[in-house]
């Protein structure tokens, strides 16, 4: 279980995040909607451990990890760029962080295999990240991160990038993985449909103030999320 | 602490030919093993001034070549590269370019020796000229390809459905975005002709002093201070284009 | 379409006449020299002056650049490499940054007349180790220029490669995001070391490899600092070239010519490699 207790933060007196609480339980997507400059990404370096100078405090299973170096969090972030390494081909990323540990070669293979099929990546195994595409490049920078499952896994608009086809065969696939592996994640994200795709549940986001739904209904039924304008709409098109 | 001192010591040792060559165009009988303890003169750059001064020759020799080798380099560069980007498709003829500038110029020089002989341009200014621009153009050519892009064609076709010919191609599609390039081109080429020593000796058989040549002939006559100061002369035109031109050298990293 | 095949043509008439060909001439004159079929001395085909190439003071000779070339350009990657690694946040600094073109504003005759002035016997840092007790006299002093492992040579090497490796991998660290690469290794749990023999090195000496061979070859073909600062046997390969066709033996300018042409082969086989290796990048 992970619990984010009343973060603050500002820069340059610039209030970017007022009293962020939540919690996340284990094997659950906690999916988080916010516009641009809401402090989403912000919320996400704090919680990776890649920004300080924050007030509150962050814990993993009870122990606070505030002093924790990033490394050490057992959290893995995704940014929107695939970042993948360019000198290994797509087996070789996917394999890395099994790698770094010094697993056993059979291990490895195996496991590597395995998130290779649940990827839908065979006969991808040996080309380079420039000769994938933007959706097959996403898809191995997930696998990297799964193969080693992570505590929490820091997910700042993935699909951003992606073009609407493969931007929704990634939302799915991301669900049935994350399940399938019992993956804990923080997913953020500007698109109602992605939030609602992904999330087990929901937050949104709005200048710096975290508000945390318990279940679906509730979030679709809430007048800010957006949905209900959203059903609205679909209505009147229908109509006319 | 550590760091700015590294930097600092990077930066004087950087800065050392500099000052090593200042320190000596004002030196004379400089005896092992004084450091500072001997006389020092503003004669070399006296001589300098005089008429009869071999510098002041070289400088003129130096200027004239550099100047028509990177105006004539740059310019044909310039359409050949043109040509190579829009009608050829195999990567041989770019490469090939290269091949040129790749074998040491005074290798070069030794090779076509002959061929200079025979059409009585050894030790002639037309000579050096011509042998410039040997490793020049391809240099040039290869600089001006990634210009050559699809957006500069479109415009092309675009002045082209408009009625315009090709200098009207050339005025209003092709020179607004090529100026920058063309003169950092130019300035390019300049460098590598005012720096040039061995291609330029082999072929001018010393009669052509260009300002590398005069620091060698005062290396090779034990005169170590005219040395220097025809040594700082041959730095002047560089260190000026990097100060005044900061992002000159920065953003010719890679065509470097 | 008559019009594009005549522009065509000419250009590419042009471009052959300028670039190609008297790499061709040259290499076919040389080519020709070297086995006999001109020449002052032409006596009909023959090889040996090819095979006297490969042995003697010409293998010494060709074993000698290939050892200066090498060392100057890995120490030069080296000495590159260690700076960026621990003065990357300073030397991202505009003003710092500007400082490492400096070198690239020397001519190598100056480059190779100041490593004199500092190095040599007489030089100014024999001068401070006498003033300052290190020495007492002009021969304790150790040799570095005209010595038999080039260190003079390297050195002036290194004033041009490590300022221009260090620009170029300041750019690759940079266009390639190694920022990211190393949050994004960190947090999949890379320690420090893996991160650099992992990531950073990886990815790095890839970018750089063209480069680095390019200059292996420039570094090979120096004229103007071993002339200056280097020893009288085995001389650099290109000193040799020229010694031997300006010399007075008759018999030695054929294999100056075999020498030249030797060389040259090695450079346009070598970039011909790398062209082959990076098709991207050259394209």
């Amino acid at each position: 279980m992970i619990e984010v207790r009343q973060i603050k933060k500002a820069f340059n007196d610039e209030e970017v995040l007022r009293d962020v609480s939540f919690k996340l339980r284990e094997n659950e997507t906690l999916s988080v909607l916010g516009a641009s400059g809401s402090g989403k990404s912000t919320l996400l370096k704090i919680i990776a451990g890649l920004l300080d100078g924050y007030s509150g405090t962050i814990l993993v299973n009870g122990k606070a990890i505030d002093d924790v170096k990033p490394k050490n969090r057992g959290t893995v972030y995704i940014y929107q760029q695939p970042l993948l390494f360019p000198h290994l081909n797509v087996e070789q990323n996917i394999a890395f962080g099994l790698t770094i540990r010094d697993r056993e070669n059979s291990f490895i293979q195996e496991e590597t295999g395995r998130m290779i099929a649940e990827l839908q990546l065979q006969g991808q195994e040996h080309k380079y990240p420039h000769q994938l595409s933007g959706g097959q490049q996403q898809r191995v920078s997930f696998g990297r991160a799964f193969i080693i499952r992570p505590e929490m896994l820091l997910l700042d608009e993935p699909f951003a990038s992606l073009d609407p086809s493969t931007r929704r065969d990634m939302q799915i696939l991301f669900k049935e993985i994350a399940q399938k592996e019992g993956i804990t994640s923080l997913f953020v994200t500007h698109d109602l449909k992605e939030a609602l795709i992904t999330g087990d549940r929901f937050g949104m986001m709005s200048a710096g103030k975290l508000r945390v739904f318990d279940d679906k209904e509730s979030f679709i039924k809430d007048s800010e999320s957006g949905v209900q304008e959203e059903i609205q709409f679909w209505k009147e098109i229908q109509n006319h | 602490m550590t760091r700015k001192i590294s930097i600092t010591f990077l930066l004087l040792i950087f800065l050392q030919p500099l000052l090593v060559l200042l320190y000596l165009s004002f030196s004379t009988q400089w005896h092992y093993p004084s450091l500072f303890a001997h006389p020092f003169t503003t004669q070399h750059w006296q001589t300098l001034l005089s008429e009869s001064s071999a510098l002041i020759k070289s400088i003129g020799i130096s200027i004239m070549i550099s100047t028509l080798v990177s105006f004539v380099a740059t310019g044909m560069g310039f359409f050949i590269s043109r040509g190579i980007a829009y009608y050829t498709k195999s990567r041989w003829w770019l490469t090939s370019a290269y091949f040129p500038y790749v074998i040491a110029p005074v290798v070069l020089a030794v090779m076509l020796n002959f061929y200079f002989l025979k059409m009585g341009l050894t030790g002639t200014f037309a000579g050096i000229l011509l042998a410039q621009l040997l490793i020049t153009i391809p240099y040039s050519v290869i600089f001006f390809h990634s210009f050559w892009s699809s957006t500069i064609l479109e415009r092309e076709y675009l002045v082209a459905t408009l009625g315009g010919n090709f200098m009207t191609s050339l005025r209003h599609a092709i020179l607004p975005s090529a100026k920058g390039l063309l003169v950092v081109c130019y300035f390019q080429c300049y460098l590598i002709s005012w720096f040039e020593y061995g291609l330029t000796q082999y072929i001018g058989v010393g009669k052509v002093e260009t300002l590398t040549i005069l620091v060698y002939r005062y290396i090779s006559e034990a005169n170590p201070y005219l040395a220097a100061l025809a040594g700082l002369l041959l730095l002047i035109p560089p260190l000026v284009l990097l100060f005044v031109n900061r992002s000159f050298f920065i953003q010719n990293v890679w065509k470097s | 379409m008559l019009k594009n095949t005549v522009i065509r043509r000419s250009l590419a008439g042009l471009f052959l006449l300028l670039c190609a060909l008297p790499v061709v001439l040259a290499m076919g004159y040389a080519a020709l020299y070297s086995v006999g079929l001109t020449g002052l001395q032409s006596d009909g085909f023959m090889l040996q002056h090819w095979a006297t190439l490969f042995q003697g003071e010409f293998l010494s000779s060709f074993l000698y650049s290939l050892w200066i070339a090498g060392a100057s350009s890995a120490l030069a990657l080296a000495t590159a490499l260690a700076a960026l690694f621990t003065l990357r946040k300073e030397l991202t600094d505009k003003r710092v940054y500007r400082m490492l073109f400096l070198p690239l504003t020397v001519p190598p005759v100056v480059i190779g007349f100041v490593i004199y002035q500092l190095f040599s016997g007489g030089g100014i840092l024999s001068r401070v180790s006498y003033q300052s007790g290190l020495i007492d006299q002009i021969s304790h002093f150790p040799e570095f220029v005209h010595d038999a492992y080039g260190v003079g040579i390297i050195l002036a090497h290194l004033f041009i490669g490590f300022p221009f490796f260090l620009i170029l991998l300041l750019n690759l660290y940079q266009q390639n995001n190694l920022d990211e690469l190393e949050i994004t290794a960190a947090s999949l749990g890379a320690g420090r070391k893996d991160i650099l023999l992992r990531v950073h090195l990886p990815v790095l000496l890839k970018g750089i490899f063209p480069v680095v061979s390019l200059y292996t070859i420039f570094f090979m073909g120096a004229y103007e600092i071993p002339l200056i600062l280097g020893q009288s046997s085995p001389q650099m390969f290109t000193i040799l070239i020229l010694e031997k066709l300006q010399r007075y033996s008759l018999s030695d300018i054929p294999v100056a010519y075999a020498m030249a042409l030797f060389y040259a082969i090695i450079c346009i086989g070598t970039l011909s490699w790398l062209m082959m290796q990076y098709k991207k990048r050259w394209n």
